[in-house]
């Protein structure tokens, strides 16, 4: 067989098993992302004294806790507090106790750090029964007793 | 051998490098919160596992010990005997190590712990890791004289992480409290200067300033409750006392949690009160 025909040869394997390879890294990506975003509804056991919580929606709990991790809700914090500065306090009904005239204030932000307060709220509940699970070995607590027959 | 030949080949073997490594190279990158939350949630379901395969297993051990006390001659029911010991050594040691991994994953992916508590607590956790994988990779070839020794040294090491892993959780919840603290206190400041420019607009704020004092008491009640949390946590450093300090930092936690609760229903109402005396 002629030597050259191993250069168009190579070239082809080449270009196919890169495809595949960039094929198989897309599809694994895709499944990560899936099994990230779809997650089934867990019943929890309930540990002794029935401190933690009976059952967790994870879904609900991802959602929330994204929500947690976006700072958005302080970032408008800032520009809020910004634009106050540059207000006039004192408005059109300054000296009208009849509270009849407009005034400068806005509220509308105060709805942005309810809701924050409302998701850091539940993500502070979810967070002492998380780690409250961890902290409780109760369910294992004869690890020391089964360390302790291995040694006979 | 020419070289375009040679060209060709190490192309070839570069490509089929690629692909050997491009499950390394497809794993995920934590880029999105979404994502570690999910690693914590698969550590967490990870480590509750490992119990339950530590129960079998302890259950398996007990058997085969059983049988060779009644046939203690047996050199195939030794053999399986000292198989049962090293699986359960085996599994003991994993419950420890998937226990602090879930504990990392949760604390890696918090940002509203300050750095210096994460880097703490992950550089205690990585070295205790790293400690517990040396003794289970030794198991697998383990005589039964070495089984008692390391078994021996996992007795003394689950003693320390006892105690030690409750500390870590009552550190970390309180460290997870104080932030939420902060987020009100700036809340309720932010609530505190509308009302002040309703005052200023010449609108009788009276009401709402009883009302946002209502709420910075039930702020300060809880601020009172993490205080005592945050005190009581550096307490724990013996397994004697471990539990009892572990559920007294749990309480006052779920106090400031329930003082926070009515913090935040009085912060609704000033914030409704203020609507209405915008639109007015």
């Amino acid at each position: 067989m002629d030597k050259k025909i191993y250069i168009p040869l190579g070239i082809i394997v080449i270009i196919v098993v890169s495809l595949s390879v960039f094929y198989f890294l897309q599809q694994r990506m895709l499944s990560l992302d899936e099994s990230v975003a779809v997650r089934p509804v867990v019943k929890e056991q309930p540990a002794k004294g029935g401190d933690v919580e009976a059952e967790v929606d994870l879904s609900k709990d991802l959602s929330d806790l994204s929500e947690i991790a976006d700072d958005s809700d302080l970032a408008e914090m800032d520009s809020d507090l910004d634009a106050l500065t540059q207000d006039d306090a004192g408005g059109e009904g300054a000296g009208d106790s009849s509270g009849s005239g407009q005034t400068s204030v806005d509220v509308s932000d105060l709805e942005g750090i309810d809701q924050s307060l409302s998701s850091e709220l539940d993500d502070l509940g979810a967070t002492i029964s998380d780690l409250e699970g961890l902290g409780d070995d109760s369910s294992y607590s004869d690890l020391g007793t089964t360390l302790d027959d291995l040694l006979l | 051998m020419t070289g375009k030949n040679k060209f060709i080949i190490i192309a070839l073997v570069a490509v089929m490098a690629l692909a050997a490594f491009s499950p390394v190279l497809a794993q995920p990158f934590p880029s999105s919160a979404r994502q570690m939350v999910g690693q914590f949630k698969t550590a967490r379901d990870q480590f509750k596992k490992e119990v339950d395969f530590y129960r079998s297993s302890r259950q398996q051990f007990l058997s085969a010990r059983n049988k060779l006390r009644q046939a203690k001659n047996n050199p195939e029911i030794r053999a399986q005997y000292e198989e049962r010991a090293r699986d359960l050594l085996r599994k003991s040691i994993n419950i420890m190590i998937r226990r602090l991994e879930a504990i990392k994953a949760w604390v890696a992916n918090r940002k509203e712990l300050d750095d210096q508590t994460k880097s703490q607590v992950l550089a205690e956790i990585d070295k205790d890791i790293a400690w517990l994988k040396d003794k289970e990779s030794q198991v697998d070839n383990a005589t039964i004289d070495e089984i008692r020794a390391s078994a021996k040294e996992a007795r003394q090491y689950w003693q320390r992480q006892r105690w030690q892993v409750k500390k870590i959780v009552a550190q970390l919840w309180t460290a997870r409290l104080n932030y939420a603290l902060d987020r009100f206190e700036q809340a309720l400041d932010k609530a505190e200067e509308k009302i002040n420019e309703l005052k200023q607009a010449g609108y009788d704020t009276a009401e709402l300033e009883e009302m946002l004092a209502d709420a910075r008491n039930k702020l300060d009640e809880a601020r009172s409750k993490y205080e005592q949390a945050k005190e009581k946590w550096q307490e724990i450093d013996n397994l004697q006392e471990a539990n009892q300090f572990f559920k007294e930092v749990r309480d006052y936690i779920k106090e400031a949690n329930q003082y926070l609760r009515d913090a935040y229903r009085k912060l609704r109402e000033i914030i409704e009160a203020l609507k209405q005396a915008a639109q007015s």
